[in-house]
């Protein structure tokens, strides 16, 4: 799998701003199948930066009912990736 | 807040602002602040948003709005401060806003110009004194006449003259057969040289005695206006059984009473008299105040604004336009644009734009004022001249004050010129020429005066 294939973007929420601020930890969405060693490749690749450490989590799309019909959310895969000290991705910020 | 203020002309100036980055960036966070509130931002709770993901998702809109603020706010007050009369609309190209920056701009404006006093007191005026004539009056009457006149039968046998009328049958014929077209007509009296008849009929018809029978033909042309005629060659029979001769009615009072509200002749003379005698005052108070703005607007020279003269030619194009509009044309059917006449009309509406400037001085000069009971007056006279109730005319102005405002304004205008002409040295002179019609009056230029 391609490096570019594995982001497939960044999570910006009140959480995430924090974690970013406090911990220097960027959030992305990314593809479920990747691993953390993947992700930190393809981090690292793509912003050109030092990875320290990967944290995933699997999430589970939410259900969504509207009357009788029943739909849930596609399930997908959080990465929350800690910088090396000094490090950071002008992409990310404030987006 | 920085301003320096760049003359270019008397009337022209440039004002540069700086400024300073503290209050860029004071007003920056009002405005973010003020969003932060407000803004909807998925991933957040309402207020609870960073103002750095603000700046990234909002600058644009932000500073969009900030930026025409600061602009507006010290130009303002500057405008306040240094007492300046703006015309028309400022001129400026405003730059990007740069949060960590000083905001540098700069605005073109045109200012009213400055007048000195106006003295307008014994400007040598010429008043003619026109005096309505019998002579006048006689060729009203006549016109009175002519329209009361009727058509007699002449007994005698002669040829016909060319003031004649003619009683006459006719009929045409397309090659030789009746034609639905024209269909056989009797009894019609037509003019000689007048009327909807081709002209062939008065042509062929004058020298004739009745009765007689006559053929005309009659070629329409290929663009002839009506359809089943044009580009036929059609045959009238025509039978012309008596001569009739217009005979204009004794001017009498027996004449009059047809008129309705009149009683004697001398009556209708004295009102005819009346009429012109009006015409008259308006005449030479309109020569006149032409006279005092030819000595003002030599004697008073300043520099125009732009923006004055553009703003009365647009109201003369404007004016035209509804012209053209009233009679379901518009000014590209009569082969003109606005930009044609905008280049024909340029000296007028300078002239004209002067003409205000110098008449706005006269009344804050001399404080003129607008009392109730005038207004009331020139609401009757407008009521009279336009035949229509005194009370729909002001409660037409009631219902828009910032045309009460103008009407007002313009009839300060009237009464500045009266005061001017009254300080006039005034000079009667005779008449130079003697007119034809001495009621007509120079319709272009009225209307000059009176806007």
């Amino acid at each position: 799998m391609r490096e570019y294939d594995i982001i497939r973007g960044p999570l910006v929420t009140e959480k995430t701003t924090l974690q970013k601020e406090i911990n220097n930890q960027l959030t992305f969405k990314v593809d479920k199948t990747a691993n953390r060693v993947e992700i930190k490749e393809a981090v690292e690749k793509n912003f050109n930066t030092k990875v320290k450490q990967v944290r995933t989590i699997q999430v589970k799309g939410k259900v969504k009912q509207r009357g009788k019909i029943i739909g849930k959310k596609k399930d997908w895969k959080k990465a929350i990736v800690t910088l090396m000290p000094g490090q950071r991705i002008d992409f990310f910020e404030g987006v | 807040m920085q301003v320096k203020i760049e003359d270019k002309s008397s009337v022209k100036k440039v004002l540069s602002f700086e400024i300073p980055k503290e209050t860029v960036a004071k007003e920056l966070n009002k405005a973010y602040n003020e969003l932060k509130k407000k803004a909807d931002v998925k991933g957040f709770r309402k207020g609870k948003i960073p103002r750095k993901v603000l700046e990234n998702r909002f600058a644009k809109d932000v500073h969009a709005d900030v930026g025409p603020r600061l602009i507006q706010n010290s130009f303002v007050e500057t405008i306040q401060e240094h007492k300046l009369s703006i015309v028309g609309g400022p001129q400026m190209d405003p730059p990007e806003l740069n949060p960590d920056e000083a905001y540098v701009f700069e605005i073109t404006v045109e200012i009213k110009p400055e007048l000195d006093d106006i003295e307008f007191e014994g400007i040598a005026l010429e008043k003619t004194k026109y005096e309505v004539s019998d002579a006048e009056i006689e060729s009203q009457i006549y016109m009175i006449q002519k329209t009361m006149a009727k058509k007699e039968t002449v007994t005698e046998q002669r040829p016909v003259k060319e003031t004649d009328f003619v009683l006459i049958d006719y009929e045409g014929f397309l090659n030789g057969e009746a034609f639905s077209g024209t269909p056989k007509i009797e009894n019609y009296v037509m003019g000689i040289g007048q009327g909807a008849l081709p002209k062939e009929f008065s042509e062929k018809l004058v020298g004739v005695i009745p009765v007689q029978d006559l053929e005309i033909e009659v070629v329409y042309a290929d663009d002839f206006q009506d359809e089943v005629l044009k580009g036929q060659t059609i045959l009238y029979k025509v039978t012309l059984k008596e001569i009739q001769e217009e005979v204009l009615p004794e001017a009498n009072d027996e004449l009059v009473k047809d008129l309705g509200k009149f009683e004697t002749l001398d009556e209708v003379k004295a009102s005819i008299r009346e009429n012109l005698e009006k015409g008259y005052i308006q005449r030479v108070k309109h020569e006149m105040s032409e006279q005092v703005f030819v000595h003002l607007l030599e004697k008073y020279e300043f520099e125009m604004p732009d923006a004055m003269v553009e703003g009365e030619l647009n109201g003369i194009i404007a004016e035209a336009e509804q012209a053209y509009a009233q009679n379901n044309t518009s000014l590209e059917d009569a082969g003109l644009s606005r930009e044609v006449l905008k280049t024909q009309y340029r000296d007028v509406a300078e002239k004209q734009a002067r003409r205000h400037l110098i008449l706005d001085k006269v009344i804050t000069q001399e404080s003129l004022e607008l009392s109730e009971e005038e207004l009331d007056k020139s609401f009757e006279e407008m009521a009279l001249g336009m035949n229509a109730p005194v009370d729909a005319i002001k409660n037409y102005f009631k219902m828009d004050p910032k045309q009460l405002e103008y009407y007002t304004h313009t009839q300060l205008e009237k009464k500045a010129i009266d005061l001017i002409i009254e300080k006039g040295s005034v000079l009667e002179v005779e008449p130079k020429t003697v007119e034809e019609n001495p009621v007509k009056k120079d319709e272009n230029a009225s209307e000059q005066i009176e806007s």
